[in-house]
């Protein structure tokens, strides 16, 4: 017994590591659902826009749907990376 | 009975792994929903591009009946500049005739003309448009109905374009 930092055993290391990495999957998941969520709201907001024939909002509800994908792309990117590491 | 069949031994399928997700995969899925969801945005900018395009154009002039056709107070739906583009043609009076296009301002439900007040009613959300100009008078609709311009050559009229 002595100081510093405990030293950890293999298998609780791996077990650590692998809630760790359910976490991030977990956390890109809320993530993407939440990037959704926000891409539907802006598919309303142009449906309605559109239908209305008004067209003020349509091409801005579109590059922020484009940002979102985006953003949802590079986080998926992000998962597999991490996982293929 | 309780036999096992022999296509279960050929083809051994085990339908619970089968169908199992995992975490990534359900993910990956979601991603898609998402591209769905811009090439949804996508096409309705393409729609409304190609709408406009189609708006820029001069319509043609189109006979659209005889002045017989509507009694005083009455209506009846046409296709002005193109067919699936409904106007309503209305005869306020004996001499007076009126046409505006169909879809409501708002989110494009159909108009429809009422007799003992004058106006036209969009049933969906509640909207009033006068029907001598086409001006909103009650609810959601943020423009006027769009009037199309008519013309009476003898007893026939004729849808001559959009006003602006």
């Amino acid at each position: 017994m002595g100081y510093g930092l405990p030293e950890m055993m293999p298998t609780r290391r791996v077990r650590a590591e692998r809630a760790r990495g359910m976490t991030v999957v977990y956390a890109v998941m809320v993530s993407i659902m939440i990037l959704i969520l926000l891409q539907f709201l802006l598919l309303m907001v142009a449906l309605e826009d559109f239908l209305s024939g008004n067209r003020a909002v349509l091409r801005g509800a579109t590059i922020g749907s484009g940002f979102c994908f985006a953003a949802a792309c590079w986080l998926i990117r992000y998962v597999s990376a991490r996982r293929s590491s | 009975m309780d036999q096992k069949p022999a296509w279960k031994d050929d083809f051994p399928i085990s339908w619970v792994d089968d169908h199992f997700v995992t975490r990534r995969e359900f993910t990956k899925s979601l991603v898609l929903v998402s591209c769905a969801a811009f090439c949804a945005n996508g096409a309705l900018v393409a729609m409304g591009a190609l709408e406009k395009a189609r708006g820029a154009e001069k319509p043609e002039p189109r006979k659209i009946g005889s002045v017989h056709d509507v009694p005083v107070g009455g209506s009846r739906v046409f296709e002005f500049p193109g067919p699936g583009e409904p106007c309503l043609l209305v005869r306020l009076d004996a001499d007076r005739f009126v046409a505006f296009a169909q879809k409501c301002t708002h989110l494009g439900c159909p108009v429809l003309y009422r007799k003992e007040s004058r106006q036209l009613h969009c049933p969906c959300h509640e909207g009033f448009f006068n029907a001598e100009d086409g001006k909103v008078i009650a609810g959601p609709p943020p423009r006027p109905l769009p009037r199309v311009e008519l013309e009476r050559k003898g007893d026939e009229l004729w849808a001559m374009a959009f006003r602006k």
